[in-house]
């Protein structure tokens, strides 16, 4: 295939074309059907800055074709119309102005009151222009950072002697620009000049050069993002300073019939019969507010047109133009489906092309996202028009203040003199000079007001074309409100179209963490769920009955490398802890280990672990597997706070942990060590340093899943050799791992809480029964003074654990609690215990019923609840063994 | 259609009264709602709303408009829920069409502890006459086909919170709608006039304000400024505990409509929703840090990016159009602070966080009553400033932290 598929027709294409080039050539003058009134549009900037030429491309939509390089075999379609832009049956809307005022939308359709949710799935239907494709999956685009001294945007004569004059001065520079240089300007001079420039440009050691990446936002950093259409790249830009020369664009000028096809700004025009040799109609009238402008006169003429008049004010020197000339303006355009004729001067003047060259304004949307960053613009952005010789000199002085660090220089937006009386000021919302008067008069005096009312600038072009067109009605209709109404909308990214995917680049967003164990455990059929940013195993091949019933019986082993692990040492150490924890530390003697939570100031818990006394004022700690992140600048934060002179270092990558759990735990390990593991030399809550299969390991006894366990704490490198061991070891008891659903399980019947899970944001120890675990005879730590505070109200609610009688179905975890129909709690931990035979677990209960023995319902079975008892093992024995 | 045709005049510009029985700081929705229901409800219309800006200018015009009453709390449940019932008939009341999309609202739960929070969620709404439950992938499935059930992603969806009341509608018509009703019934609405402090008597009582227009005396003064309520209190002398972060969303150019529900996660930390324009409106949390500087930021684009796109791959090309940003005066349960302040005379409406615009409606009926009546009504009792010294919070962060 040579051409591209154009709704069904073959469109030829030649070298340079852009699918707006290549259409135009092949005849097509309707490139879209507006927004709302379905009225025809033709090209009109050509510069990617209108929304008259979006076209579906391939499946991506809202594509703008006067911008996008066209290749052979690609699929292209108009949008927004039906069944076809040339006839679209909705154009009859077009008709109906009078059917839809300004403000249509808030007026109509309110009475009776089931009329709305009748009309608006049509009103839904007609939104919204091209059609997503449902079968286009995100690609992963690249990020590349770069990080030159000086930026600079845009590679016109301005930037391309910027960037010069910056390299000049020593720096790095980088250029881009969102096409290849000189692409949108017609053979002529300034684009010799282009070509010279970046010859010189390419040549120069010190400067890099990108085309087809447009900047689409500048961030604080300052960061830039521009995206590379095509090597499918985004940039993240860190500059020292920035130069902007994006350029200028004419203003958009409003008369009555300004948005027929046929009607542009003539630098499009320019463009297309200039670079892409187009012959743009048989006769056409110039309009011309600047000397430039008289330029594009020649332009249109090389390419076979007719120009048969320019229009332009009295002051202009238009001797350089052999045409006739009218004096004044263009006061309305005349035509059915295009452009037959203009009215200039009182005359009629029978044409098919007009080109509109009027005032430059500054492409400022890149400088008015700057802020304070240090930005420099330069050439035709700055907001008036510079001859060739200006434009190279505003860059070099540009390039010159980049490099030696900037002040940033503000723009003053360019105000457009009049709007005319009639026609369309914003192209992508359908929004008339109309439509704008008559809000004002409504009320909406603000630009702010009256862009959400009309929704004028809140188009695909975002105000590039209509914003100062707005301020201009406005301050029109309402000058004693000038200030008010004329003050300019803010300015938002993105500056440039960027899609989702393009935004995505790079982004790792999901961060996944594992132990070293996990490819022992996926081998042995487990399933991964998540715990914080960790893969932990849920169950092995889903048998959580058989991994209790191995732990309960026999043993278990299960992987905790995850768990938080902080080695604290430094000469405040004991002090620090003593502070940190609202239990003892002190007085935890060598080989000793304690229980112990984690509150912040309001006395909420927030973790709970392990500290393990090593002797020479040193402490090895533990937190939960999610806590681990946050708490480590926690710690580090009251230490600063309180001046201590402490280290915390954090092992828990470094360093693996294993739980042996079970009455055979100890018959496994004796098996493994030559070290005592016995209940008299190494009891219930001690730790000791032994070694296990040649791995020196830090064992602790603890009681998590209620039996005999040693969880040992060893180098991660060591881990699979280590649990290869175990299991090995462990054959003879028929030793099962277990995960994270098992665990629960066996913990829950132990009553034991799960923090995040069984507490809340406002949970302290008092509410779940752990005053044991609070010393408030200590004189200060962290959450101490709310408990104090605390200690002298009732809860509200306080988590209990619960038992239904066996037989009943054991209700989902988040079931609520009713008493005589109210809401009374809700159930946080459940489940059906084997051992117990019945379901149980835990639960916040209103104080009311938060009594030992109370009844109360859970979805719709009676569960009594039991302060006091922890279901299994109450007296602690196995724990002990 | 009344008015359609007509030209309508929605508010006109008056001059500044040296006093108001009530002088309402804000012209946002919770400011206007409250001046329409003393006019309506209460005769009182010796009202001036002060808005420093413009109607509308603060998180009334940036939210992203979905109104719900599917909350974790008794307390909220109800109090939303009324908001609700007063949003359903608002658009015929005031003779504006609020465009109130009744798409339903999915919190999709991706993990077993969020499944356990929505069911919860479920439960309890139900108990208090919301419709609101617990719905399966299969469920889902067939409400929604356009969501990413791969079970092939890092965090496939598990279940989904579905209420089918949860809604959007055109926040500008309500806040509007609001100023407009007022204005017609003899309430001044003054844009440009920015209140610079709090005027108190030698006992401490509030009687008035001062402004860039000059010194107003007033019988109540109400703060209704959203974002800047840490700025009015200072003036005031009345602590709070809010911050104040900013709160991002963005909007990708218009295509036609394909999605056709509210899709919140809180586990990717994004929301997405499509408009009756064809925009897709997508947006996330608070940001973490506190500022008044409304700055946009690429790491939000990004990360929001990739999280809707977890959610709705067919996105991926979709032009982004528009990022903005908003202010968010946070609290530290998530519900809002309402009532009496302990200067007398001058009243609260604050904390409005990320989820206030559905509270608009039922914020000025409460904050009109509390006004004329200078007692607290019941439904925000729950919600009074002194909480937070007694420790009885309202927590609401598991039903409002990324759905707004
Ligand atoms: C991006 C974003 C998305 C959101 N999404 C949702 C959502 O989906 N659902 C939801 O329920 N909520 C949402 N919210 C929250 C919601 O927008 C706000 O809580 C709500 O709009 C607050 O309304 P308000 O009338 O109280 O305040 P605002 O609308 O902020 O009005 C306060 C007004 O006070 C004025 N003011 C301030 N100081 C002074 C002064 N000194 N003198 C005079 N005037 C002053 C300001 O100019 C402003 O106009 C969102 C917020 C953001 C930012
Ligand atoms: S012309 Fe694009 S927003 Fe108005």
């Amino acid at each position: 295939m040579t051409g591209i598929d154009f709704e069904g027709t073959q469109v030829p294409l030649q070298a340079g074309d852009t699918i707006a080039a290549a259409l135009y050539r092949s005849g097509t003058r309707v490139f879209s059907r507006s927004f709302k009134y379905h009225r025809p549009r033709g090209l009109y900037c050509a510069a990617g800055d209108c929304p008259n030429c979006l076209v579906t491309v391939d499946g991506e939509v809202n594509v703008r074709a006067c911008e996008c390089a066209a290749k052979a075999g690609q699929k292209v379609s108009r949008q927004n119309a039906w069944p076809s832009a040339d006839r679209d049956a909705l154009s009859i809307i077009d008709k109906m102005h009078w059917a839809l005022p300004v403000g249509f939308y808030y007026k109509a359709g309110i009475k009776p009151k089931f009329a709305w949710p009748m009309v608006e799935p049509f009103i839904r239907k007609m939104a919204g222009l091209g059609f997503v494709d449902h079968h286009d999956a995100p690609r992963h685009l690249v990020r590349v950072n770069h990080h030159p001294e000086v930026l600079v945007i845009g590679a016109g004569v301005a930037g391309l002697s910027a960037a010069l004059a910056a390299a000049g001065a020593g720096k790095s520079v980088l250029v881009i620009d969102e096409k290849a240089p000189g692409h949108r300007v017609a053979v002529g001079e300034t684009r010799a000049a282009i070509d010279r420039l970046v010859g010189e440009v390419t040549a120069h050691g010190a400067i890099t050069t990108q085309w087809n990446t447009a900047a689409t936002g500048i961030f604080e950093g300052p960061l830039v993002i521009a995206v590379d259409a095509t090597r499918e790249e985004t940039l993240h830009v860190h500059p020292g300073a920035i130069v902007v020369a994006a350029g200028g664009r004419e203003i958009h000028r409003v008369f009555r019939g300004n948005d027929l096809p046929g009607v542009m700004q003539a630098r499009g025009a320019a463009r297309l019969a200039g670079v892409h040799g187009l012959k743009l109609g048989e006769r056409a009238v110039v309009w011309a507010e600047q000397p430039e402008a008289l330029a594009h006169v020649e332009t249109l003429q090389r390419a076979g047109v007719t120009v048969v008049a320019v229009v332009a004010p009295d002051g202009l020197d238009t001797s350089s133009v052999t045409v006739e000339v009218v004096r004044g303006e263009v006061t309305a355009a005349n035509g059915k489906k295009r452009l037959a004729s203009v009215v200039a001067g009182g005359r009629t003047i029978a044409c098919d092309v007009l080109a509109i060259g009027s005032e430059i304004q500054g492409n400022e949307h890149l400088v008015r996202l700057s802020y304070d960053l240090p930005v420099v613009i330069a050439g035709d952005c700055t907001g008036r028009h510079h001859t060739l010789e200006e434009a190279a000199a505003s860059g070099t002085s540009a390039g010159t203040a980049a490099a030696a660090g900037p002040a940033l220089y503000a723009v003053e937006p360019v105000r457009p003199r009049t709007c005319g009386s009639d026609g369309y000021v914003c192209l992508c919302e359908d929004v008339s000079v109309k439509d704008i008067e008559v809000a004002c008069k409504e009320g909406f005096d603000s630009a702010e007001l009256l862009k959400r009312y009309t929704t004028v600038t809140m188009g695909p072009c975002q105000g590039r074309i209509c914003a100062d067109q707005l301020r201009a009605v406005a301050e029109r209709v309402t000058p004693e409100l000038a200030e008010r109404v004329g003050a300019p909308t803010t300015l938002r990214p993105p500056t440039r179209p960027i899609t989702l995917e393009q935004a995505v680049a790079g982004a790792a967003h999901h961060i996944e963490r594992h132990t070293t164990l996990t490819s022992k455990h996926l081998s042995a059929g487990a399933s991964m769920m998540w715990a914080g940013v960790w893969k932990r195993v849920e169950a092995y091949n889903g048998d959580v009955q058989g991994e209790y019933a191995a732990v309960r019986e026999r043993v278990g082993v299960i992987d905790v490398g995850t768990l938080g692990k902080f080695l604290v040492g430094g000469k405040d150490a004991t002090a620090f802890l003593e502070r940190l924890y609202p239990m003892k530390i002190a007085d935890l003697e060598a080989g000793r280990l304690r229980y112990g939570l984690l509150l912040e100031e309001g006395g909420v818990i927030i973790d709970d672990g392990t500290v393990c006394a090593l002797g020479d004022g040193r402490y090895y700690i533990t937190v939960t597997t999610s806590g681990a992140e946050r708490l480590e600048s926690w710690m580090l934060d009251w230490a600063e706070a309180w001046g201590h002179e402490v280290y915390v270092v954090n092992q828990t990558a470094s360093l693996g942990a294993i739980n042996v759990a079970g009455p055979q735990a100890r018959a496994v390990l004796e098996k493994l060590t030559s070290d005592a593991v016995d209940r008299e030399s190494f009891p219930y809550i001690r730790h000791r340093q032994i070694t296990v299969a040649g791995v020196p390991c830090l064992a602790m006894r603890l009681g998590f899943v209620g039996e005999l366990a040693y969880e040992l704490h060893f180098p991660a490198s060591q881990a699979e050799r280590l649990w290869d061991a175990i299991i090995e070891a462990g054959k003879a008891f028929d030793i099962r791992p277990f995960g994270l659903m098992a665990q629960r399980l066996l913990r829950l019947e132990k009553g034991h809480i799960i923090v995040a899970q069984d507490t809340d944001f406002e949970t302290t120890p008092w509410k779940v029964g752990m005053e044991w675990a609070v010393k408030l005879d200590k004189p200060d730590f962290v959450g101490k003074a709310a408990l104090l505070r605390h200690q002298k109200r009732t809860d509200r609610e306080l988590l209990v654990p619960w038992v239904m009688p066996a037989g009943t179905a054991c209700p989902p975890e988040g079931t609520v609690i009713t008493v005589n129909g109210a809401l009374s709690g809700r159930v946080t931990s459940a489940w059906h215990s084997p051992t117990l035979g019945h379901p149980l677990g835990l639960a916040w209960v209103v104080n009311a019923h938060a009594k030992d023995g109370a009844a109360v319902n859970v979805g719709g079975t009676t569960a009594t609840v039991r302060v006091g008892h922890a279901f299994y093992d109450p007296q602690g024995e196995k724990l002990r063994a | 259609m009344s008015g359609l045709f007509k030209g309508r005049t929605w508010w006109k510009r008056t001059d500044l009264k040296k006093r108001y029985d009530v002088v309402i700081i804000g012209g946002g929705g919770h400011g206007c709602a409250t001046a329409y229901y003393l006019a309506k409800n209460f005769g009182i219309t010796n009202v001036a709303v002060l808005e420093k800006n413009y109607i509308g200018a603060g998180g009334t015009g940036r939210n992203t408009t979905i109104i719900r009453s599917n909350y974790r709390t008794p307390e909220g449940i109800r109090f939303y829920e009324r908001s609700m019932e007063l949003f359903r008939g608002l658009s015929q009341e005031l003779d504006i069409n609020m465009m109130l999309s009744k798409l339903g609202h999915f919190t999709l739960a991706h993990t077993d502890s969020s499944v356990r929070v929505q069911r919860e969620r479920g439960e309890t709404n139900r108990l208090l006459g919301v419709d609101s439950r617990l719905i399966g992938v299969e469920e889902i499935r067939e409400l929604c086909p356009e969501l990413n059930l791969s079970r092939d992603v890092a965090f496939p969806i598990q279940a989904a919170l579905y209420h089918p009341p949860g809604s959007v509608l055109r926040h500008d018509a309500v806040v509007w709608g609001y100023a407009t009703g007022a204005y017609h019934r003899g309430v001044e609405l003054h844009q440009g006039v920015e209140v610079t402090g709090i005027r108190k008597d030698s006992t401490g009582k509030c009687v008035g304000v001062e402004t860039n227009e000059g010194p107003i005396d007033a019988g109540v003064v109400i703060s209704a400024v959203a974002g800047w309520t840490t700025s009015v209190c200072d003036m005031a002398g009345v602590r709070t505990p809010i911050t104040n972060h900013p709160l991002q969303a963005f909007v990708t150019e218009p295509v036609k409509p394909m999605l056709h529900k509210i899709l919140v996660s809180a586990s990717l930390h994004v929301y997405v929703s499509q408009t009756d324009r064809g925009e897709f409106l997508i947006g996330s949390e608070i940001e973490p840090y506190t500022t008044f500087n409304l700055r946009s930021t690429f790491t939000f684009t990004q990360h929001s990016s990739a999280n809707a796109l977890d959610l709705v791959p067919q996105l991926a090309r979709l032009k982004i159009m528009r990022q903005w940003t908003g202010y968010c005066d946070m609290t530290p349960d998530y519900s809002p602070i309402m009532g009496e302040t302990g200067v007398e005379n001058f009243y609260l409406d604050a904390g409005w966080g990320t989820w206030g615009f559905k509270a608009t409606a039922v914020c000025g009926e409460t904050m009109a009553q509390m006004a004329a009546t200078q007692k607290t009504p019941d439904l925000i009792a729950p919600f009074r400033l002194s909480r937070f010294a007694d420790e009885q919070l309202v927590p609401e962060k598991a039903a409002a932290s990324v759905s707004h």
